[in-house]
């Protein structure tokens, strides 16, 4: 027995080592971002990775950037190899940035390879370009190139600022499966020459680019989606001036009634807030329950921010990009289950906004340092 | 004739993990269904069948202690009874062949289409060939270790799944009628392979079998809910894209630092299928020994694991075999074959016996 043992052990230790076949890796590419345009009906796929010192033994901040054609977005990508001779990692991958042709075009088309590939992760951010994904992926910034992990934190904006909808692969791919709600992708966009910014929204009619939000209707929609964490609204109230509200925190309630055939979306967001900034004294206004005045404003400003979006996105670009249509499914499938055309009956719907706004803090300044700016 | 020589919470607790590979491989893909979220009404309804399911094994292993279903089908009908022992030792070497295949389906396609299937099979088998050649002991001293390891990573990537779930992923159950939730019934009791285990096992065991079943029913139904629970909450829609959602939803799963808990649902799923296919090839044995003795019942782990490598790796390259192993109504029929039939056959002939040795004895009086 011991020498059967033996036996295997020999054996084995030589055909099951991790390591035979396997690849260093600097023979690997890592891909860092990956930019998709479309010119001429081929794809023009962008590759930013990262690449290892030629030792292979320590990885520095190197990265470069490669544009290939292609019939298919693998058909472009394999031909890094030809170029490198290394083989493309995705696992390492974190973000994808789709031209807006691309987008116009459909995004169905170019999603698949995300979610078929075996090293392709859900969680990578999805951006739409403005222009064309190659010029944000070659962009040269103030301190060398604009590198895909910064341009991937700034999904970080949502939970800040709450002004721009990040959504990754996965939240891409589960509007476009379910034919129901439609996808909102962040748009990105070069300023100053050297920058790249996130300053709007991309939303779709089912896989179709269809327009774009601007900052504060996208915090429409995330007020509505129960996604405000941060941000500010600046609000000029008569006898107050100039006052920067913080939202900390929102809570939405979004329920779907069928009113004797007038669909009806009936909306309640609870807002908190915090004021940081104020251009006015206000400590000889306590009389007048400035709060109160300070919260109607910022309730008012809300509602018409929901408002508007909802004008905008259902019915200027036709998109649900609000989950509206999940919402009538879950509170009367009867009524969804005969419904011809989602977006005609979100049309037709009547929605009753109403935003109650708590403002918690007032911050530690007792006495404004300079009187009643203008 | 068997002496018992582990108790209650160890056989329950191998069967726990056993029963843990099935879960974390659930895919909809196999019982052909739509809808995963309709499945946690699955869950329980199969959780009340299964009690059911569990009644003739457990009646047939209280009837004689200390004797299997190998030993009371050779005592109740003779030499007929290596059919039924045939039949077990086969749904034994299946159930290998189904988990280390779907194994090897999840390496190929999620993993590495590179790996080479042949030589991580025979990696796999040897392991467990040895783990069986060791014995039981052995089997549920290492799934004592293994079952807290399994516990603790799976409570780490549910709850940090948790805060990503989004409620508007959760449609009305049963939008689309039962169909679903029949599938999902199906499903998973076709692969309840662990009762069948608990015919050779029990009489193994010393302790409260009753609470061994109970407590092992309940947090397999509950473990089942809760995944379906979670990867439905995080996932929505993109669950119905996947081959293996329970391992994507591990890919998103991450708190602070600690991102992309993928690697932990694959030590779970590696060191599970250890002990799984390490369990069946040990069963398999065991039935051979009743029927050709103890030197036959060694060498036949390794026969067995040869024959698992083979019909795994032609599994997982022809789409010939993939249709017989995954083929549900297959499953659980053969599941049902022997957890119900078989069992209820052995308590009849049984009743019938015994009924028959009164009236003599009776008349004797």
């Amino acid at each position: 027995m011991k020498k059967l043992s033996f036996s295997f052990i020999i054996v084995f230790s030589i055909l099951l080592s991790g390591c035979t076949g396997g690849k260093q890796l600097h023979e690997r590419l890592i891909v860092q971002g990956l930019g998709v345009d479309k010119e001429n009906n081929l794809y023009n796929v962008t590759v930013q990775f990262l690449t290892a010192d030629n030792s292979g033994e320590e990885m520095g901040e190197n990265y470069e950037t490669i544009s290939l054609k292609g019939d298919s977005i693998i058909d472009a990508i394999s031909k890094v190899s030809n170029i490198t001779g290394k083989e493309p990692m995705y696992s390492q991958n974190l973000i994808l940035i789709l031209g807006e042709e691309v987008a116009r075009d459909g995004i169905s088309k170019v999603i698949d390879f995300f979610i078929r590939h075996y090293e392709c992760r859900p969680t990578v951010t999805v951006f739409i370009a403005k222009e064309n994904a190659s010029k944000i992926l070659t962009l040269e910034g103030a301190n060398g190139i604009i590198t895909a992990d910064k341009i991937s934190e700034m999904s970080n904006a949502q939970r800040l600022n709450s002004n721009i909808i990040f959504s990754n692969v996965l939240d891409v791919v589960n509007c476009l499966y379910n034919n129901i709600s439609d996808p909102k992708i962040a748009c990105i966009n070069i300023d100053n020459g050297d920058l790249v910014i996130a300053d709007s929204t991309a939303v779709f009619n089912e896989d179709k680019l269809s327009g774009f939000l601007a900052e504060d209707l996208s915090r429409g929609v995330l007020l509505v989606s129960d996604s405000v964490l941060g941000g500010t609204e600046v609000i000029d109230i008569k006898g107050l001036g100039k006052v920067t509200f913080n939202l900390t925190d929102s809570k939405s309630k979004v329920n779907f009634q069928n009113n004797y055939g007038t669909p009806c979306f009936n909306i309640n967001v609870n807002v908190k807030s915090n004021i940081y900034e104020i251009n006015k004294d206000v400590n000889s206004l306590f009389s007048d329950n400035y709060i109160a005045t300070m919260e109607a404003e910022l309730k008012n400003r809300l509602e018409s921010l929901i408002y508007n979006a909802i004008r905008e996105s259902i019915f200027n670009y036709k998109s649900d990009v609000f989950n509206f249509g999940k919402i009538i499914k879950r509170d009367d499938k009867e009524f969804f289950k005969n419904i011809k055309s989602l977006k005609e009956v979100l049309m037709k719907s009547d929605y009753n906004i109403n935003v109650d706004v708590k403002v918690k803090k007032m911050g530690q300044e007792r006495i404004k340092l300079v009187q009643n700016i203008n | 004739m068997t002496k018992r020589q582990i108790t209650v919470g160890q056989l329950f607790a191998t069967l726990f993990i056993s029963r843990m590979i099935t879960n974390i491989t659930y895919s909809s893909t196999i019982s052909s269904s739509n809808s995963i979220w309709d499945q946690i009404i699955s869950s329980g309804v199969a959780f009340i069948l299964t009690f059911f399911m569990i009644i003739p094994v457990y009646l047939i292993c209280n009837k004689r202690e200390s004797m299997n279903i190998a030993d009371m089908s050779y005592f109740l009908i003779g030499k007929i009874g290596i059919i039924f022992v045939f039949i077990y030792a086969v749904y034994y070497i299946f159930i290998c062949i189904y988990s280390l295949s779907l194994f090897n389906n999840f390496v190929t396609n999620v993993m590495d289409p590179n790996i080479s299937i042949i030589l991580m099979s025979i990696a796999v088998m040897i392991t467990a060939s040895y783990a069986a050649f060791k014995g039981i002991e052995a089997l549920v001293r290492a799934s004592g270790f293994i079952l807290f390891l399994i516990i603790l990573a799976g409570i780490f990537i549910i709850i940090s799944l948790f805060p990503q779930i989004n409620a508007l992923n959760y449609e009305p159950l049963m939008y689309d009628g039962n169909q679903d939730v029949v599938k999902g019934v199906i499903l998973m009791l076709s692969t309840t392979s662990c009762i069948p285990a608990m015919a050779m096992l029990i009489p193994l065991a010393k302790g409260k079998v009753k609470k061994g079943i109970v407590l092992w029913n309940v947090a397999i139904y509950a473990s089942i809910a809760v995944f379906i629970f979670a990867i439905v909450g995080t996932l929505g829609d993109y669950v119905k894209t996947q081959l293996f959602p329970v391992y994507t939803a591990s890919m998103i799963a991450g708190i602070g630092f600690l991102k992309n808990l993928d690697s932990l649902y694959l030590g779970i799923w590696t060191t599970g299928l250890f002990i799984k296919v390490s369990l069946f090839l040990l069963l398999f044995s065991m039935c051979i020994k009743r029927v050709f003795g103890d030197l036959a019942g060694r060498i036949s782990i390794f026969i067995g694991a040869f024959f698992v490598v083979v019909i795994s790796v032609l599994a997982n390259s022809t789409q010939y075999f993939n249709g017989y192993i995954y083929n549900i109504n297959f499953l659980f029929g053969f599941t049902l074959l022997t957890s119900i039939i078989i069992p209820l056959i052995l308590l009849i002939v049984d009743f019938i016996k015994s009924r028959r040795r009164k009236e003599s004895e009776k008349v004797k009086l």
